[in-house]
């Protein structure tokens, strides 16, 4: 089946900031796609490059097997992937009552105002506020739960086939999360909606998603089924990732910090702070490698053909 | 335990009628870590505010704070304490590292001179040289290099900016350093290099903690003990292995069941239902009540902080949690 989107050797720069750098991905169809990483590793722009709100310097985006041009490809695409966002304090217009945010992505895209009502009504109510009590609401007047609920159900009038999620509760409270959580996860069951999932947490992913792609500086360096990405990591970078989610047993936190996206390391990216780097790694940019696991790479000389683990080990 | 550092005895804080902080009591041992949990408006950062006195002028707090100086200077009562007589404890016995290290240095202040400042406010005729060499000391301790001393707030990272918020917080060598979210800005990897570094310090400098967050999973790696806060009160406290591993409050429980754990289920657990109060609405009796699947008559009566387990407390009318009744469906707003 041809997926939702599709991106082939996508490069994105700003300036002399290549944020991102050749990044190739599925996103299927009704799948929980998680991309993660630390800030500044290019997954919000990833984001954006899927939306098309920035240009590629290189490589494509497609949606339904069809590559973005023209403005025509962009309309439909916005019709059928919807984007929600990490501050349900900015993204909604503080004029504008629930019922008309909700509203709004129907008139842009010309739908007849008899629909209106209705199909409002309906994505209040799938995201669990009672059109009653809430549509005549402004945002001020909301938790920030509650407006991040109005975000995703103005998401949903349109009837889209994905929703990408950059960070949505990483500004709410834990017992808010939960339950936003839960929206969006029947959200994705009742309507065999597509989720691409942007976060910083490994843990969350572990519970939401089916596969996880992570990024480092502008490339995607492992990828694969969430449970194999997290329980047997490929690349040393998600295995930092990994054991640096608290409560943590050891300690043993990856030194260093994210290098300037302007001027890359040479060979492997991640290989200045790399606990396992050797000879080749600072002359060699690895490729995305199978690691034996069915659909699951990661770009890391140590997974080049020929070394086993055992003599990975040794040299590690 | 050891010889108490601070203790706390009803701690009440007012914004004109409303309960902003309701009652609450904490002794920290020396270097001891307590981490104080709880959401958005649970009282927690106003908490470590009144305890340095440094409350907005609209805000009125009431109870006892005295510090015992380990190096057996006298008794400290910080609540009695005037501005004046305050500024001698602030950053000499008790720093506080904010939130959001982002805006909290000077940005047209090099990094040196800052902590500078910070070190001539209790040394004022400090030698030069000796500043000097004690700033290139702290830069080490919290893992920054020297040059950093030149730099402007703005040339350096999240991570480094809150090294830079903990090297400051140290300079006049306190007993105790209050730290509000200190890694909530950072990602996981920087996170675990701060929280690191802050346990290096309690080791090395015999430094007591009061670590606040939102992120219990944050607490439980760092600190000995926990209290989690709920609408201004704590509602329940004990070693942080017990309430982590035994939660004794309904709300303690309902919030751990909701973290996400790697290796752990891959299911969502049922959520918390509603949000947290707003203090000018706070509900009558057991302030948890209105989304607490056990909720019964007798909560209509405010629950008491009381010792159900050894070594552990909850305010609860049922704990210890084998009392619980049978869960019920809540209906709430959404939160």
């Amino acid at each position: 089946m041809t997926p939702l989107m599709e991106v082939r050797d996508l490069a994105v720069h700003y300036g002399p900031a290549k944020a991102l750098d050749g990044v190739s991905l599925e996103w299927r169809r009704g799948e929980i796609l998680g991309i993660v990483g630390e800030s500044g590793c290019g997954k919000s722009t990833l984001a954006r490059a899927l939306l098309g709100l920035v240009p590629p310097a290189a490589g494509s985006v497609s949606a339904d097997g069809e590559e973005l041009g023209g403005k025509a490809s962009l309309r439909t695409l916005r019709r059928s992937v919807q984007m929600i966002f990490q501050d349900p304090y900015q993204t909604l217009n503080p004029r504008r009552r629930v019922r008309e945010i909700v509203a709004e992505p129907l008139v842009v895209t010309g739908v007849v105002k008899a629909e209106h009502e209705a199909r409002v009504a309906r994505a209040l109510e799938e995201v669990g506020m009672a059109p009653a009590r809430f549509a005549d609401r402004y945002p001020h007047q909301l938790s920030g739960g509650q407006r991040q609920r109005v975000a995703i159900a103005s998401t949903l009038v349109l009837e889209p086939a994905g929703i990408v999620c950059d960070e949505p509760v990483s500004m709410l409270d834990v017992s808010v999360r939960s339950q936003i959580l839960h929206v969006l996860l029947e959200l994705q069951r009742a309507r065999e909606l597509a989720l691409l999932f942007i976060t910083h947490d490994l843990s969350l992913a572990w519970q939401l998603c089916d596969r996880i792609a992570v990024m480092y500086l502008g490339r995607i360096v492992e990828q694969g089924d969430a449970r194999d990405v997290i329980e047997r990591p490929g690349h040393p970078y998600t295995q930092a990732l990994v054991e640096a989610v608290p409560p943590r047993k050891q300690r043993n936190a990856l030194g260093g910090e994210l290098p300037d996206p302007a001027a890359l390391p040479a060979g492997c990216r991640f290989h200045p702070r790399c606990p396992r780097r050797f000879e080749p790694c600072d002359q060699v940019d690895p490729e995305l490698y199978p690691t034996g696991e069915p659909a699951h790479e990661a770009a890391c000389l140590l997974l080049r053909g020929g070394s086993s683990p055992e003599s990975r080990s040794d040299i590690a | 335990m050891s010889a108490p550092l601070l203790e706390v005895s009803g701690l009440t804080v007012r914004h004109r009628r409303d309960l902003i902080v309701d009652g609450v009591d904490l002794t920290l041992a020396r270097g001891e870590a307590l981490g104080l949990a709880g959401e958005s408006g649970c009282g927690k950062s106003t908490t470590a505010l009144s305890l340095m006195r440094l409350l907005p002028a609209a805000l009125e707090q009431e109870g006892a704070i005295v510090l015992h100086p380990p190096d057996g200077g006298d008794t400290i009562n910080i609540d009695r304490r005037t501005e004046r007589g305050m500024q001698l404890v602030r950053w000499r016995h008790v720093s506080l590292v904010f939130q959001g290290a982002m805006n909290s240095l000077d940005p047209v202040k090099r990094v040196g001179s800052q902590i500078a400042s910070a070190i001539r406010l209790h040394e004022p005729k400090a030698k030069t040289a000796d500043v000097a060499a004690r700033i290139a000391e702290l830069l080490g301790t919290v893992g920054l290099p020297a040059r950093v001393e030149r730099a402007y707030a703005h040339q350096l990272s999240g991570g480094q900016r809150q090294r830079v918020m903990i090297a400051l917080a140290l300079a006049c060598r306190p007993s105790l350093v209050i730290a509000d979210e200190p890694t909530t800005a950072l990602d996981v990897v920087m996170q675990a290099q701060i929280l690191e570094l802050l346990e290096r310090l309690r080791a090395e400098l015999g430094l007591a903690l009061i670590l606040i967050s939102h992120d219990l999973s944050v607490l439980a790696e760092t600190c000995d003990r926990i209290a989690v806060m709920y609408a201004g009160r704590i509602v329940e406290t004990g070693p942080v292995d017990a309430v982590f591993g035994d939660p004794q409050h309904p709300y303690t429980k309902r919030l751990l069941d909701s973290l996400p754990v790697i290796g752990g289920a891959r299911e969502l657990a049922t959520p918390i239902p509603g949000g947290p109060p707003d203090p000018a609405e706070a509900p009558s009796g057991c302030s948890f009540r209105p989304r607490c699947p056990y909720a019964a008559e007798a909560c209509e009566e405010t629950p008491t902080l009381r010792e159900v387990v050894p070594g552990q407390s909850a305010a609860c009318h049922f704990a210890p949690w084998e009392r619980w009744p049978e869960p019920v469906v809540v209906a709430e707003e959404p939160g």
